[in-house]
């Protein structure tokens, strides 16, 4: 051990993380028995590593020139863009890390990954490291048993929808070999949070033109609404949450349900209502989540009298068939986040609206809400998970009799089925399935029964008919629609009026938000003109960028400008890469600024138009006949 | 002179296809025994050159055997463009001039 070194590596280390220089020097990690590491000299008398692992040994650079570690990489990715992010798997010599950051420019996002303990260990007591700890050196560093459960948020932190395009991975010279697993599991995290981010972007792509239309529409049923907040752990931990998907399997065991009613919390999805009802099954509730759901799915004359969760986001016409209760969760609304937070601020009788848990699909929310509501176990029926009998639900959904697929369209690929064989899914169902798994491994404490029978297996769940499962879970009988029917509304008389007030005011914030809007685009109609001619002052720039400045300020922060914004997802969607791909000449970079904030706020000014003629002809009405309705109690009394 | 700078093309030649291979991640195995037969012919020949450093030669041959034995395609990658190929263009130079 090189002493001098060590020392100075854990003492930079101990600037800028102490917990970790004292797990190192106090040796509160665990050496693996199989791996040794070993160093060599190169011919110019650099200190090089040896790795065993398990029988197998492998140098980590080269001994003739291992200055040149990840040149060939370099030269392969061309030039690194700004903002990019670069994910380097093993740290040891941290030559090629040298060679990366000499590469790359400041706005780059540094992420190393070390997966063995023993190799940093080894690496701190032999070469110096301490660049990486140096305080103004923004680099993300995950080591094996340090801080490796913070991957996640790394990851999370670190890949964004705008970054994700420029994301680069360099994996040092035979740590695939010597530490497969680990470096496998990391590039699976990544490519995972890549699909998150592209899923969660392409919903927001695909639901924002609809959601103002929803939200618009759907948020005078909180008047009168409830809140899932009423239901938390309303339920003794004894009795099973049964949750009922549409999955192709469910016309097989729907009848066994039967024997569950009073005895279990029975929550649907939605496409399930249907079947259930025909079926002659009132579930306790059902949940939606979809923006864009047709009516149809709702239209049966009992669904009245199941109690929908729901949320301001979810298409028009489910909540407009619906008559029964309504139970609402979060749905990152900016109009529902004034109205609830003014309404909670005034009247301490009015009651939040909590998030629900989700993995993007309406059986993920019904499962959080089983949880969210106190069942310890969650039983799993028509949850497939996959196109059983080549279908993709259950006959009696979308239609009497469901179609089979193209199993040779190339949408569809095998996963292991819970009978041991195979059985044919898709990517979104793959990306549920991955959740629930997820769940199931972090929530030990939750018993998971999946009684699909049939379907994807989901790893972690007990398989088990529906029958064995009602048998052994649902002994207690515990009447949840007793408990439902006494839930308090969310919001007191004092919250319904500040409700009243933000909705009336609608109008007049959208005016406003126009304005803005209108005046912002003067303002980059002169940035344009002063990038085009080459005579500007600097104080002549200086005012025009702190007026742009302040109405972005305005723009970003103003909740009825959110509102406009966010129903505009899609263009910010063509428009966002190009923010970050920079021009070499700084007018051309003024110019293209002007030419984006015109567009977008032009494109805010006609949204704004547009939502302020659907409030006038759906949200004004209402506040109107509120009005007169809450005048005429007032009367009665 | 020409007789022995052919050797060494064909040793350097060879010596590429590896490299491009292993940096590629293709299968380079099949190419390897030709490889070693050109390399070796070079090493024939510089090793009953007068003045040849014997030893480090010698450290070449080994590091390459210990590369291919091991499958440690980083170790190899280097001793083959760094140590060998350098080694044989300098060699090649020098009987240019």
């Amino acid at each position: 051990m090189n002493k001098e070194i060590y020392e100075k590596n854990i003492e930079s280390i101990r600037k800028k993380y102490e917990s970790w220089a004292d797990f190192i020097e106090e040796e509160k990690y665990k050496k693996s028995p199989f791996i040794y590491v070993d160093t060599d000299k190169s011919i110019d008398g650099q200190t090089i590593f040896r790795v065993s692992n398990d029988g197998k040994l492998f140098y980590l650079n080269g001994k003739y020139n291992p200055s040149y570690a990840g040149e060939d990489w370099l030269e392969q990715q061309g030039q690194i863009e700004d903002f990019a992010t670069v994910v380097i798997v093993g740290i040891h010599d941290a030559i090629h890390i040298r060679n990366i950051l000499k590469n790359v420019k400041k706005t780059t996002n540094i992420l190393i990954y070390e997966p063995s303990i023993e190799v940093f260990v080894k690496a701190l007591e032999e070469v110096d490291l301490s660049f990486l700890f140096e305080e103004d050196v923004p680099i993300g560093i995950l080591v094996d048993q340090i801080n490796d459960k913070e991957k996640k948020i790394f990851l999370q932190r670190m890949i964004t929808y705008d970054s994700m395009t420029m994301l680069k991975i360099y994996i040092s010279g035979n740590y695939e070999k010597l530490f497969t697993e680990k470096v496998e599991a990391f590039v699976e995290d990544i490519r995972k949070r890549v699909m998150d981010t592209i899923k969660n972007w392409n919903t927001i792509v695909r639901y924002t033109n609809v959601n103002a239309v929803n939200i618009f529409n759907n948020c005078k049923y909180m008047y009168d609404g409830y809140s899932i907040y009423s239901l938390y752990h309303m339920l003794p931990p004894e009795v099973p949450t049964i949750v009922v998907s549409a999955g192709p399997s469910l016309n097989k065991n729907i009848q066994d349900l039967k024997a569950a009613v009073g005895k279990a919390n029975i929550i649907a999805t939605d496409t399930a209502m249907k079947p259930l009802l025909n079926a002659g099954i009132i579930p306790n509730f059902f949940v939606v989540v979809d923006g864009l759901k047709p009516g149809d799915l709702f239209r049966h004359k009992d669904i009245s009298k199941v109690p929908m969760v729901t949320m301001n986001a979810i298409s028009v016409e489910p909540m407009k068939i619906h008559k029964g209760k309504k139970f609402f969760y979060a749905s990152d609304s900016q109009l529902e986040t004034e109205i609830m937070t003014r309404a909670i601020q005034k009247d301490k009788k009015s009651m939040g609206m909590p998030s629900l848990a989700s993995g993007g699909s309406v059986a993920t929310s019904a499962y959080s809400l089983g949880i969210y509501m106190g069942s310890k176990t969650i039983i799993l029926v028509g949850q497939d998970l996959a196109m059983t009998g080549n279908k993709t639900h259950a006959d009696g959904t979308f239609k009497d009799k469901m179609d089979t697929i193209d199993i040779n369209s190339g949408e569809y690929f095998e996963v292991e089925s819970v009978d041991g064989g195979k059985v044919l899914t898709r990517m979104d169902f793959k990306l549920y399935l991955d959740w629930f798994e997820e769940q199931i491994k972090e929530q030990s404490q939750i018993r998971v029964i999946d009684a699909t029978e049939g379907g994807a297996k989901i790893h972690g769940s007990e398989i088990m008919t529906l029958k064995e499962a009602i048998e052994k879970e649902c002994k207690k009988e515990f009447n949840v629609r007793y408990r439902v029917s006494r839930r308090p509304q969310m919001l007191g008389e004092v919250g319904k009026e500040e409700m009243l007030k933000i909705l009336e005011g609608l109008p007049g914030k959208l005016i406003e938000v126009k304005k803005k809007a209108a005046a912002g685009v003067r303002q980059y109609e002169r940035l344009e003109k002063l990038s085009k001619k080459n005579q500007y002052t600097e104080k002549e720039l200086e005012k025009l960028l702190k007026q742009i400045g302040k109405t972005n300020k305005y723009i970003e922060e103003d909740y009825m400008a959110s509102i406009v914004i966010d129903s505009l997802k899609g263009m910010e969607y063509t428009l966002r890469p190009s923010i970050y791909r920079t021009k070499e000449d700084s007018q051309e970079e003024m110019h293209d600024i002007a030419q984006n904030g015109k567009v977008m706020l032009q494109a805010v000014g006609y949204a704004a138009e547009e939502i302020l003629q659907l409030v006038e002809e759906k949200v004004i009405p209402f506040t109107e006949k509120q009005r007169q309705r809450n005048a005429k109690k007032a009367g009665k009394k | 002179m020409r007789e022995k700078q052919e050797v060494l093309k064909k040793a350097i030649e060879n010596l590429d296809i590896v490299c491009e291979k292993i940096k590629t991640k293709e299968n380079y195995m099949q190419e390897m025994p030709k490889c070693v037969e050109a390399v070796n012919g070079a090493v024939m020949m510089l090793l009953a050159e007068e003045n040849s450093n014997q030893e480090y030669i010698v450290q070449l041959l080994e590091d390459m055997m210990y590369g291919m034995t091991q499958q440690d395609e980083v170790f190899l990658l280097d001793v083959l463009r760094f140590g060998l190929k350098t080694g044989l263009e300098a060699c090649y130079h020098q009987f240019e001039n």
